[in-house]
């Protein structure tokens, strides 16, 4: 009996170690981040209240046919170029939230700040769209809209796309 | 060799060795050597793993949300805990052979809920990163070869836990 205690001890108790080493260093590491994660964030409203935060419109599906229909904005697709090029709005431009810094200089001289720009990524639950709508507020435009629901429901729409890039 | 006492003769690799192969019930030298090497390799792969979420939570808790698993207030706090437990565990199960069982327990237990959340993610017909060894969000997509590396580490996972506790393995001197 005091064996098969020992048996359970010995592997309960370096259990309950690890998980409590673990979470201390988990708790310890995030504070100390120059931008700790929150430790609960509601993330189906994540793009919602980022965009909101940051002084970025919303817009929906109707909105965005509008948009393209119009041809004034400027459409920037955040997704990769690869899923740029199967598929896309027509008259978007292909600009990768990971490949912003280059892209940026090649198309910022031809914008002004009051530009009218609009953004989108895969779908509702992305996230490429938001950051690459915030760094174009950080570059000082004004006028960004984010298509939150993005290439899927333009394309489960049924409205045209182009391809190729 | 049993807890706490290192052979070795003096030479420093065979310390190492055999430190690294010590357990308390583990006899049999070749199932030492087994255990030791399925539990360096485990743990490598759980730090491997570990490591880039640990310096990219945001991206690991986007790829969490894409699970549709959890609910969206348990996401940040499963970003910010899981690395660091694949990472103390994966430690654990190279550097300390006493505690390769329990940490062999709980690297198990991690992997099962792996699974049964890639498992889950096919199911469902989701096209989404897995967030295995990357926090890319257009790293390895979540295939049935994911759930065959989890079976597959899963197993080694359960030797070195059967090579490390119960009474099997003890060496029986004879004559």
């Amino acid at each position: 009996m005091d064996e098969k205690n020992n048996n359970m001890s010995r592997v309960w108790l370096p259990m309950i170690l690890l998980i409590c080493t673990a979470a201390l260093a988990a708790g310890l590491a995030n504070e100390n981040r120059a931008t700790p994660l929150p430790w609960f964030e509601a993330w189906s409203e994540r793009v919602e209240s980022k965009s909101g935060e940051l002084g970025i419109r919303i817009a929906e599906l109707p909105e965005a046919e509008q948009i393209v229909n119009d041809g004034i904005h400027f459409i920037f697709d955040a997704r990769s170029a690869e899923y740029f090029e199967e598929g896309h709005l027509p008259m978007a431009m292909s600009l990768p939230e990971t490949e912003f810094d280059d892209k940026c200089l090649e198309i910022a001289p031809m914008l002004i700040p009051e530009q009218e720009i609009m953004v989108y990524c895969s779908g509702a639950d992305c996230d490429e769209s938001l950051q690459v709508s915030k760094y174009l507020v950080e570059q000082g435009f004004t006028n960004v809209i984010l298509f939150k629901s993005g290439y899927e429901s333009w394309v489960e729409a049924g409205l045209p796309v182009e391809e190729g890039l | 060799m049993g807890r706490g006492r290192v052979a070795g003769g003096g030479r420093p690799l065979k310390v190492v060795l055999d430190l690294l192969a010590a357990g308390p019930r583990n006899g049999n030298p070749w199932i030492r050597v087994a255990a030791m090497l399925a539990a360096i390799f485990i743990g490598s792969l759980f730090v491997m793993a570990a490591l880039p979420k640990i310096q990219d939570p945001l991206s690991f808790a986007k790829i969490i949300y894409h699970y549709k698993i959890l609910p969206d207030s348990l996401v940040n706090l499963a970003a910010i805990y899981l690395p660091w437990l694949e990472l103390a565990c994966g430690t654990v199960i190279i550097f300390i052979p006493w505690w390769r069982a329990a940490s062999g327990w709980l690297i198990a237990a991690m992997l099962v809920l792996f699974a049964a959340g890639m498992g889950s993610v096919l199911a469902r017909g989701l096209d989404i990163s897995c967030g295995c060894f990357s926090t890319s969000g257009e790293g390895e997509t979540i295939s049935g070869m994911n759930i065959v590396r989890n079976a597959s580490l899963l197993a080694g996972a359960l030797f070195v836990i059967w090579a490390h506790s119960g009474k099997r393995f003890r060496v029986t001197k004879t004559g």
